[in-house]
């Protein structure tokens, strides 16, 4: 699955970024180079489209640094999908609140159109929408049921970036038990939603997809793990190959509990939706990443997922060795951001190297200093600097 | 007994390419090491090296090291004998002597890089030509599993091939139309046009994304394949009489078997009837660095 995200003067993304993830990708560049703002910027646009508009900004981070310092326009942002598109601008008012400028097309039809400021009414399909406190996207989807705009609003609405897992609340405290079926953002939910996927017949093959990932992954480690816990709370044994009696979570390795994570992340994300992975590599040995990237792609093809995993990783990158294309760099060289590899270098030059040296290498990808970089004449390391 | 290293690219290759020579050669110890593939690209001019290794060299580096000095471990077992494997790749089908021609090529920089002195250089070359050997996957390791009933077995496929009739699988070919109908209508854009021309020729003479689709189910897949799971079982499910019972088919193939047989003066568990391909099997190359090549 394909889509378009584009954000202007979003954080510190200065200036028009866009890209369209299609499969599974990664996105690389130096640290500051803004992956995880353009992760945020994805959870930013579901949460505007879910919630009041002051809420969406605080779960965001608060008013402070919203609009880039550099900014010369409103913030923006837009999601294409299959031609539906959602494009809103933000304007700060004198409150220190936000107004939304929207836009709703279908194709060429124009569904929504608020490029005119201080509307509170609007008519959408012959109704009289009156602005509340969050988007018209939301309103005269609630009205409607627009099927016209329906693939879009399931989309953003699944939409999962995952970063900063909470493991020692894991660890010390388990879950909170209720019904939960996806994993929340940093992923304290991770034992009440395995449990409850175990339970329900539906969720069975997502049980199912995160232990033989695990089994593959840990090979002549992990066997399975078991659930205990009260009314509360849900914890989790885990148990290893050859040994009969389970092991506490507080005990197993962290790479384990990250796999978990990750599996349990991808794992309940439904046909056609988005999840973004940031710093997919913590804690995980190169053979858990290549075995879980395996079977990333394994379960994102069957369900046609985008899964976007930004990464340092040169291990995870040599697993996209041979496709580029789904190589996505916030370069410095080019204005062009996130640029796709295949764009920045030549396809069939770049077949001849591991990209995780070139990477290592600071062949792209890399914030250089400025007198180094005039000086080569281009950004890459020579030998022995 | 004797030991002989396996340097491999491919992940099923690693897990499976031992149990399965061991099958030919029981009295061997197969010892695995895995590196990066270099024939993803074609091989035409490579890119002089810059900053970062070049795969061929990273491979070739593999391949120096692993017979001298040899040993891994501190007073470890140097390996009697080295074999390198690459998968051949539809991008270099028609050229499998440009490919030998770079691997040698690399070797003769890499060891001349790596020491300065002639004797030693000498030392190191010569330890290479009476040790070490290059070979090639034909286009790629699936393509042999469609020899054998037990390796279509292991992997549980949903689907029945459909290959050419009488086509020997190193020119893999399938006819399956359902298979090809879906690809007939794909352009081939960007990168693709240089790495991956997504032609429905190419996908007919690639193995590996016709088992995706015969184990996927057809169009709309419900299995993946995975090299780790069903790869590694159909490799080691694989008998080595099926791959070679027709002899002018799998010469690439029989050539690492004739090579092990006749480097180690050991028999194989089974006939060698056929040729070799001449590219990898034949041992008395004068310009050769590696025992045939």
């Amino acid at each position: 699955m394909q889509f378009l995200f584009a954000c202007r003067d979003y954080r510190g993304l200065a200036g028009y970024v866009d890209f369209k993830p299609d499969g599974v990708c990664v996105l690389v560049g130096a640290n500051g180079s803004g992956k995880s703002t353009l992760l945020s910027a994805l959870e930013f646009l579901k949460n505007l489209f879910q919630r009041t508009t002051q809420s969406a900004v605080a779960l965001d981070g608060g008013h402070w640094g919203l609009v880039n310092f550099k900014a010369t326009d409103k913030p923006l942002l837009l999601v294409n999908l299959a031609d539906q598109q959602w494009d809103l601008e933000l304007s700060p008012d004198s409150f220190g609140s936000y107004s939304l400028y929207e836009h709703i097309r279908n194709g060429s039809e124009e569904l929504l159109d608020l490029a005119v400021s201080n509307v509170s009414r609007m008519s959408y399909h012959g109704t009289e929408l009156t602005r509340g406190e969050g988007s018209f996207f939301k309103l005269a989807w609630d009205l409607h049921q627009d099927t016209a705009i329906a693939d879009l609003v399931n989309f953003i609405q699944n939409i999962r970036t995952y970063r900063h897992y909470r493991l020692s609340q894991l660890r010390d405290h388990g879950s909170r038990a209720d019904s939960g079926l996806r994993l929340t953002r940093e992923g304290e939910n991770l034992f009440t939603v395995l449990r409850n996927w175990r339970d329900q017949r539906a969720f069975r093959p997502s049980y199912d997809f995160v232990i033989e990932s695990l089994r593959a992954a840990f090979p002549d480690f992990f066997e399975d793990f078991e659930f205990y816990g009260d009314a509360q709370t849900v914890r989790t044994k885990v148990y290893l190959k050859g040994i009969p009696e389970a092991m506490p979570v507080s005990l197993i390795p962290d790479g384990l509990l990250v796999a978990m994570l990750h599996l349990a992340a991808i794992g309940g994300s439904p046909s056609r939706s988005f999840v973004a992975i940031d710093d997919f590599e913590n804690y995980l040995h190169p053979f858990a990443i290549r075995s879980l990237i395996e079977s990333i792609r394994g379960i994102a093809a069957l369900r046609d997922l985008c899964v976007l995993i930004a990464t340092h990783s040169p291990v995870v990158l040599d697993e996209f060795r041979t496709e580029p294309e789904r190589v996505f760099v916030m370069d410095f060289e080019t204005p062009n951001k996130p640029i796709q590899l295949n764009h920045l270098r030549d396809p069939e030059w770049l077949s001849h190297f591991s990209l995780g040296d070139l990477y290592s290498k600071l062949e792209f990808g890399a914030r250089l200093p400025r007198a180094e970089a005039s000086e080569t004449g281009d950004s890459t390391m020579r030998n022995g600097t | 007994m004797t030991l002989v290293r396996l340097i491999m690219t491919g992940k099923a290759e690693f897990q499976g390419m031992g149990v399965f020579l061991a099958k030919v050669f029981p009295n061997v110890t197969f010892e695995m090491e895995l590196v990066d593939s270099f024939t993803s690209a074609r091989i035409q001019e490579i890119p002089r090296p810059g900053s970062a290794p070049l795969l061929i060299d990273k491979f070739v580096d593999g391949v120096i090291a692993a017979i001298d000095p040899g040993r891994k471990k501190p007073g470890g077992r140097v390996p009697d004998y080295v074999v390198s494997i690459d998968d051949l790749e539809l991008l270099n089908l028609d050229q499998p002597n440009v490919v030998t021609n770079a691997v040698r090529e690399t070797i003769r920089r890499r060891v001349r890089a790596k020491w300065p002195s002639l004797e030693r250089q000498s030392r190191c070359f010569e330890l290479l030509r009476e040790r070490a050997s290059f070979h090639f996957l034909c286009p790629m390791l699936e393509s042999y599993f469609y020899t054998c009933p037990s390796s279509l077995e292991a992997m549980d496929l949903q689907l029945q091939p459909d290959l050419v009739p009488g086509q020997d699988v190193e020119d893999f070919e399938t006819r399956d139309p359902s298979y090809l109908l879906r690809f007939n209508a794909l352009p081939a854009t960007g990168a693709d046009q240089v790495l991956r021309p997504q032609t429905s020729t190419w996908f007919a003479k690639h193995p590996k994304e016709y088992l995706k689709y015969l184990i996927g189910g057809g169009l709309a897949a419900t299995r993946i394949y995975r090299e780790t799971e069903q790869g590694a079982a159909a490799l080691r499910a694989l008998i080595p009489a099926n791959a070679l019972a027709i002899a002018n088919h799998c010469r690439f193939l029989r050539s690492l078997i004739h090579d092990l047989a006749d480097a180690l003066n050991v028999s194989p568990t089974v006939e060698l009837v056929g040729e070799s391909h001449p590219e990898t099997g034949v041992y008395s190359r004068p310009n050769r660095l590696l025992r045939n090549i």
